[in-house]
């Protein structure tokens, strides 16, 4: 970890004193300077900062593992939080994976909420036994507790008998309502404890998007992407550490100009919120839109699926695939308006000018 | 350019080069004047380590200087000199045609590259997201794996993830289909030699073969970084160090832009000697960002739509001084419906593009629609 202190890295006590005395408190003091600079600031011969160096990186360097101990360890621990959408699961090699983050998007109205409600309480159905809960962050105060009981009730109704059982499964979801991006950030910079408290094994963040775009104007988007960043970068870091599937979603802005190229279509395409940093940052991505009548669910991102996408409707009992539709051409083809849009992910909110600064030197 | 460095440009402790100042030492040139170490030691009031360690620094530059001075310079000079040899630029050209390459599976992809990638250089992917560069970076690290008799590199590979895409079910998958892929050929051929290599690799061979770092902030990438210089000792078979990708943690974080240039700068040298010294292929995966107003007046500030052209504006993050960092550059990008990588930058491939495709087998050509036509080996 970069905040470890070189005080307990057991140097040499003459070094940790010389160290302490230059302000170099912890790895992160130390890698944050080039070698020449710490020569300077040390006063000490270029092989000896260069071996310091070595040895302070060998303590934080995170483990390497082979691909297939991480296999092994993965039959002991399952690796995804299945959607009980049964196509979409096959295609995510079982559903959301653990370690990493799960981006919905789409437009208003097309049931981004009601899948992480759905998805919160298969979160908490599937580790029953060991007491498992999610977190809920919730910053556009769309979380209906009543929609959640409903849909346990009638999507699960032999796991949610009684009310008792409703009751004890609202009982482990635990919601925030973050009211500022600064104020998300903190929550998530906070969450370590009650991770572990209340073992949870799910992440939900509904929506990355909302605070994002109210809290910083036009004029300040390099200071929006960096917000971002440290909340990607936090979200990653939650995933990762405690290896639950984090679930995000986020928003739909309209990309006006006609896209670049083939397309040819036109005016006014959407495309997902926040910009091409994010959309990096997100492992996998999947869209809501509707298409000839029907709504689908379609994987645009993902570094285990193809392109694929599934139709579905809405129910009491939260999202349900319509395996008889079959998704139109122009959906699934690659490059196309639709798939262009959010797969390429070009982005409207001029996210360029700002970010030639931030991001290019 | 002037051979007599000014000594404030070594990368001397500050104490050791006031030293050698008060001493009356101003450039490289006048060290290569002494002796050697003792009479350093004694001349500048230096530690015989220091001393040593002065000349030893100071000797790039005096071999520089001895060679124009023809042949003069100090006796220590011409021993350092000799240590030194040059290499003709006859034997570059013989090692850079042994240079082995590590295939892609994607045969027109491998033609842009010049039969693949190149060990003992760094290769950068750039791409907009969902294009493929981690399916890419996981068929890599199991194409170095390929045993000598498919005319494979026969090696491993360390795999640096930044991002957490990592996926192992999908790169088990691909192993699969690798080895049935090898199988095929080796039944098809009935060459022994090929048999034999191919029931030799099975799905746990190869992911035992890729030595995977999951780095959760740039800190960590530099440690990582830092010291596969001495795993790379302790595993002598890597072949192919994959970092996906170089940028996630770079790009949060910095408010200070010159500080983040700099340790990119350092962490780009680092990968180059490592790659030159061990002769390993380095392959970086870069994100994109976007990047306005390039003939637009001074940098289109307003909240308007967007220009027509945007999508042509998605430019490799991290600058322009990190453009320089990697030996080949690719683009890959979406061009009507399919994935085309573009050589940006090469030293010795002539820049153009071609397609592939990502199929349920892993990163393949684009022609046959995955087919699984390997090179001849």
């Amino acid at each position: 970890m970069a905040t470890r202190q070189l005080a307990r890295m057991g140097l040499p006590p003459e070094l940790a004193v010389r160290l302490a005395a230059r302000n170099l408190v912890t790895a992160r003091d130390l890698f944050a300077r080039t070698l020449l600079d710490l020569v300077e600031l040390l006063d000490l011969p270029y092989d000896t900062v260069k071996a310091i160096l070595g040895d302070v990186a060998r303590r934080i360097v995170p483990q390497p593992q082979s691909a297939l101990d991480l296999l092994r360890a993965a039959a002991a621990q399952p690796l995804h939080l299945r959607t009980s959408l049964p196509p979409l699961d096959e295609a995510l090699f079982g559903g959301l994976p653990a370690g990493s983050v799960t981006e919905v998007v789409g437009p208003a109205g097309l049931g981004k909420t009601q899948l992480c409600l759905q998805l919160s309480v298969l979160a908490c159905l599937e580790r029953q036994a060991e007491g498992g809960s999610v977190v809920y962050l919730d910053t556009e105060k769309k979380f209906s507790s009543r929609r959640m009981a409903q849909i346990a009730r009638e999507r699960f109704p032999d796991s949610f008998p009684s009310e008792e059982a409703v009751a004890a499964l609202m009982g482990r979801v635990l919601v925030y309502n973050p009211t500022s991006s600064q104020g998300l950030l903190s929550t998530l910079q906070s969450l370590e404890p009650a991770i572990i408290d209340h073992r949870v094994r799910l992440l939900v963040l509904d929506s990355a998007a909302s605070l994002a775009r109210a809290d910083f104007a036009p004029g300040s988007l390099p200071d929006r992407q960096r917000m971002l960043g440290q909340q990607a970068s936090r979200l990653k870091y939650l995933a990762e550490a405690f290896r639950i599937p984090v679930l995000v979603t986020n928003q739909v802005t309209t990309h006006l100009g006609d896209g670049g190229g083939s397309n040819g279509g036109g005016a006014g395409h959407l495309t997902a919120a926040l910009g091409t940093m994010w959309a990096h940052a997100v492992n996998t991505r999947l869209v809501l839109e509707s298409a000839a009548g029907n709504r689908f669910v379609r994987i645009a991102k993902s570094p285990a699926a193809p392109n694929a996408a599934f139709a579905y409707r809405v129910t009491g009992a939260g999202l349900e695939l319509l395996p008889d539709v079959v998704p139109p051409p122009q959906l699934l083809q690659p490059g196309s308006v639709v798939h262009g849009a959010i797969a390429n992910e070009v982005p409207y909110e001029l996210e360029g000018a700002a970010a030639v600064a931030f991001n290019l030197m | 350019m002037d051979p007599r460095l000014d000594i404030v440009g070594l990368p001397l402790s500050p104490s050791v080069r006031h030293k050698l100042q008060c001493a009356g030492f101003r450039t490289t040139a006048e060290l290569a004047g002494v002796a050697g170490p003792v009479e350093l030691a004694t001349e500048a009031q230096l530690t015989h380590e220091e001393a040593l360690l002065v000349l030893k620094l100071a000797a790039p530059h005096r071999v520089a200087q001895a060679g124009q001075a023809g042949g003069g310079g100090g006796p220590a000079g011409a021993a350092v000199a000799a240590a030194t040899a040059a290499v003709s630029a006859r034997q570059i050209l013989e090692r850079e045609e042994s240079a082995t390459r590590i295939i892609t599976f994607a045969e027109e992809l491998d033609a842009v590259l010049g039969r693949g990638v190149e060990t003992g250089t760094i290769t950068e992917f750039c791409g907009v997201p969902g294009v493929g560069k981690t399916q890419l970076g996981m068929q890599l690290a199991l194409d170095v794996q390929l045993p000598r008799a498919f005319g494979g590199v026969e090696g491993q590979a360390v795999y640096i993830d930044t991002e957490g895409s990592f996926m192992l079910e999908r790169l088990c998958q691909m192993a699969d289909a690798l080895v049935a892929h090898l199988a095929r050929v080796a039944a098809l051929k009935g060459d022994p030699a090929k048999a034999a290599a191919a029931a030799a690799l099975t799905r746990d061979a190869l992911l035992a073969g890729i030595h995977y770092f999951r780095v959760r902030d740039h800190i960590e990438q530099l440690a990582a970084v830092e010291l596969l210089p001495s795993f790379l000792a302790a595993n002598p078979a890597v072949r192919l160090v994959v970092i996906d990708s170089v940028t996630f943690h770079f790009r949060q974080e910095y408010a200070d832009m010159a500080a983040r240039t700099r340790q990119l700068a350092q962490m780009a040298q680092q990968l180059m000697a490592l790659a030159g010294e061990r002769d390993i292929a380095v392959v970086l995966m870069n994100q994109v960002t976007t990047k306005l107003g390039d003939r637009g007046g001074g940098g289109a500030g307003g909240g308007e739509a967007a220009p027509a052209d945007v999508a042509a504006r998605l430019v490799p993050a991290l600058g322009d001084s990190w453009a320089h960092a990697a030996t080949h550059r690719v683009i890959l990008h979406w061009h009507e419906g399919r994935r085309r990588a573009f050589l940006y930058k090469s030293p010795t491939q002539p820049a153009r593009g071609a397609e592939y495709a990502v199929t349920k087998d892993g990163v393949r050509g684009a022609r046959r629609g995955g087919s699984k036509r390997s090179r001849p080996a």
